[in-house]
């Protein structure tokens, strides 16, 4: 065959290819959602948006979701209020901070619904608000830590002074691990994973009410009011197809971490994330469904945040959230 | 006096004038890109932060401060006294350069959690991070100084009988002074980033690495940038001091000749 037949060839099937809907259209057609994360990594709260794309809920909604890993923990909200994501997830406190710093962004749905936080132990080492005084406790400098400890020392009837607070920036659960600290703080569903895989065993824990913490959500999804205002329509669907993602992924929580595992093989291994999807998707339903969301939800993280003097004042609910997407 | 007095600001004077530069830049690209102030704030607004903020502000510079400083002086000890043990010894300096090449080479943040872990929450791991960051551009430029003394002065002094100690303490010693200040230099200005790291990987007490954590955690950006400010008065302080201190110390560097002070002057012979 000459060259210029070869050429003739080629574009004959081309055109018969796209005559016959052959070359994917339906790509072309979706519309990109760029869905940035909590966290520099991956991990295994990132489920419900890798179902989502995986078993085609997002394409079925006709939007194509991209995930962005911020530079850091905290970047979230502004990557969303200067237009470089759509849609974001990251922990409540964030979106209170957001208002109070005039971020034009709102939570658009719960992730989760109630306080998985606590003080953590090496396992078999009595854990009680009681035992408390004089302990090494290791806590981050993130805005949650801080607006919750206060609770634990007061349920404690402790100051700070009571106790030796240590500022970690990475992962506490090696230094309780290594015996470098007494407690660890941490949210149940990364730190006893962790422990188990490593020591087999269950830490000892004070999680939410029992460390004295109120009940409040820890994460959700967020987007920036200016993009709501835009393209609410586009959120709606990825509101509707993660909710599906959700829903398929709470039921098939193995199937789900295993999916995970093997798209992003660093973010742990399969029993680590069977282990940390489930006890992550046991807080998501909560009595009112998925992603619904009340003020009892957020005025008591703002409350918490004043009573710190973190933030000036508690705003009215409707600055902190809406659940226009689930209508 | 009043020429003396030019020549001596006339390098202030450059500094204040940088400074100004860099601030106008800053204002420049606020208004050139609109971003909002949670995104980067006017130098205005960082500074009335900083002002603000001030007398917390001021006990975590000091805490940074102390950090560095210590950290820094302990660095350029080791970093100096290693130096001239490989530059007399030329199997220790075998043996031990491949090691200081791959020790740079490691990340910083890779070692700071394990240092934590062995050295606990004190000021140990800041200062060996610190130390850690300092020491090897004292150690290099030191050798380059001594691998470039002349040949000639080395033989003249054996000439005259010098001994190896002497050879050394007149002959090598001043002619790594110059690299040393070099190295010096080099580590005042990236001290303070070994203590931020130090202070961010895990600490019993707070210092201004850890309130930037804060600041950006509670989204305040002006805050992060008002620690930003104190940490780079730290930084350009610390190599300004350093520069001052060399040129007391080597005065052959920026004159031909030695101030009026040290200027021998034989007594007038009785007549």
């Amino acid at each position: 065959m000459t060259y210029t037949k070869l050429l003739s060839a080629t574009a004959g099937l081309l055109a018969l290819a796209t005559a016959f809907g052959a070359v994917p259209a339906s790509a072309a057609d979706l519309t990109t959602v760029r869905f940035v994360y909590d966290w520099p990594s991956a991990d295994f709260e990132l489920i419900p948006t890798l179902v989502g794309q995986q078993k085609g809920f997002y394409e079925a909604e006709g939007i194509k979701v991209d995930v962005i890993f911020p530079p850091d923990s905290q970047t979230t909200a502004r990557l969303l209020a200067v237009g470089q994501a759509e849609i974001g997830f990251e922990a409540t406190t964030d979106v209170v901070f957001g208002a109070a710093q005039g971020i034009p962004i709102t939570s658009v749905g719960l992730y989760t619904k109630s306080n998985n936080w606590g003080l953590f132990g090496r396992p078999d080492e009595p854990l009680s608000l009681d035992n408390l005084k004089g302990k090494s406790i290791a806590i981050y400098t993130d805005s949650w830590t801080k607006a919750m400890m206060p609770f634990v020392l007061k349920a404690a009837k402790l100051t700070e002074d009571d106790v030796k607070l240590i500022i970690a920036q990475d992962s506490d659960t090696n230094l309780l691990l290594a015996g470098k600290i007494d407690i660890a703080t941490n949210t149940e569903n990364y730190l006893v994973p962790q422990v188990q895989e490593t020591l087999k065993k269950d830490p000892t824990a004070l999680v939410g009410k029992a460390a004295g913490a109120p009940d409040v959500p820890v994460w959700t999804y967020t987007a920036s009011t200016d993009y709501l205002a835009a393209h609410g329509d586009v959120a709606k669907k990825w509101m509707r197809a993660t909710i599906k993602a959700t829903e398929w992924a709470a039921e098939h929580p193995e199937e789900a971490a295993e999916m995970f595992t093997k798209a992003y093989p660093e973010g742990g291994s399969l029993a680590y994330n069977v282990s940390g999807w489930k006890l992550t998707a046991a807080l998501m339903k909560g009595d009112s469904g998925y992603m619904m969301q009340e003020d009892k939800n957020w005025l008591p993280i703002a409350q918490a945040l004043k009573d710190t003097d973190q933030i000036k004042e508690v705003l009215p609910g409707s600055k902190y959230y809406t659940n226009e997407l689930l209508k | 006096m009043n020429t003396r007095f030019g020549a001596a600001a006339g390098p202030f004077l450059i500094w204040v004038v940088a400074m100004v530069l860099i601030l106008v830049a800053w204002q420049l690209l606020v208004w050139a890109t609109g971003l909002p102030p949670y995104v980067i704030p006017p130098p205005a607004l960082a500074f009335s932060t900083l002002l603000d903020n001030w007398p917390r502000l001021s006990v975590l510079t000091g805490q940074t401060l102390y950090e560095t400083a210590i950290g820094y002086l302990l660095g350029a000890v080791i970093g100096f006294l290693l130096a001239l043990a490989m530059g007399q010894i030329r199997v220790v300096q075998r043996l031990v350069m491949p090691a200081l090449i791959i020790s740079q080479a490691v990340p910083i943040v890779a070692i700071a959690a394990p240092l934590v872990i062995i050295f606990g929450f004190g000021i140990t791991p800041k200062l060996i991070i610190v130390a850690w960051i300092v020491f090897f551009p004292v150690v290099v430029n030191v050798l380059d100084g001594l691998a470039s003394v002349d040949r000639d002065m080395l033989n003249l002094a054996r000439l005259m009988g010098g001994g190896s100690l002497r050879t050394f303490a007149i002959v090598k010693l001043p002619a790594c002074i110059g690299p040393l200040f070099s190295g010096l230099k080099i580590g005042a200005t990236y001290a303070v980033t070994g203590a931020v790291i130090g202070e961010w990987t895990a600490s019993s007490k707070q210092g201004l690495g850890t309130y930037l954590l804060t600041a950006n955690a509670q989204m305040n950006t002006a805050g992060v940038y008002a620690a930003m400010l104190l940490l780079t008065v730290i930084g350009v302080g610390s190599f300004l001091l350093v520069f001052g201190l060399e040129v007391l110390m080597t005065p052959w560097r920026s004159r031909s000749t030695a101030p009026a002070w040290a200027q021998w002057k034989p007594s007038q012979p009785a007549s």
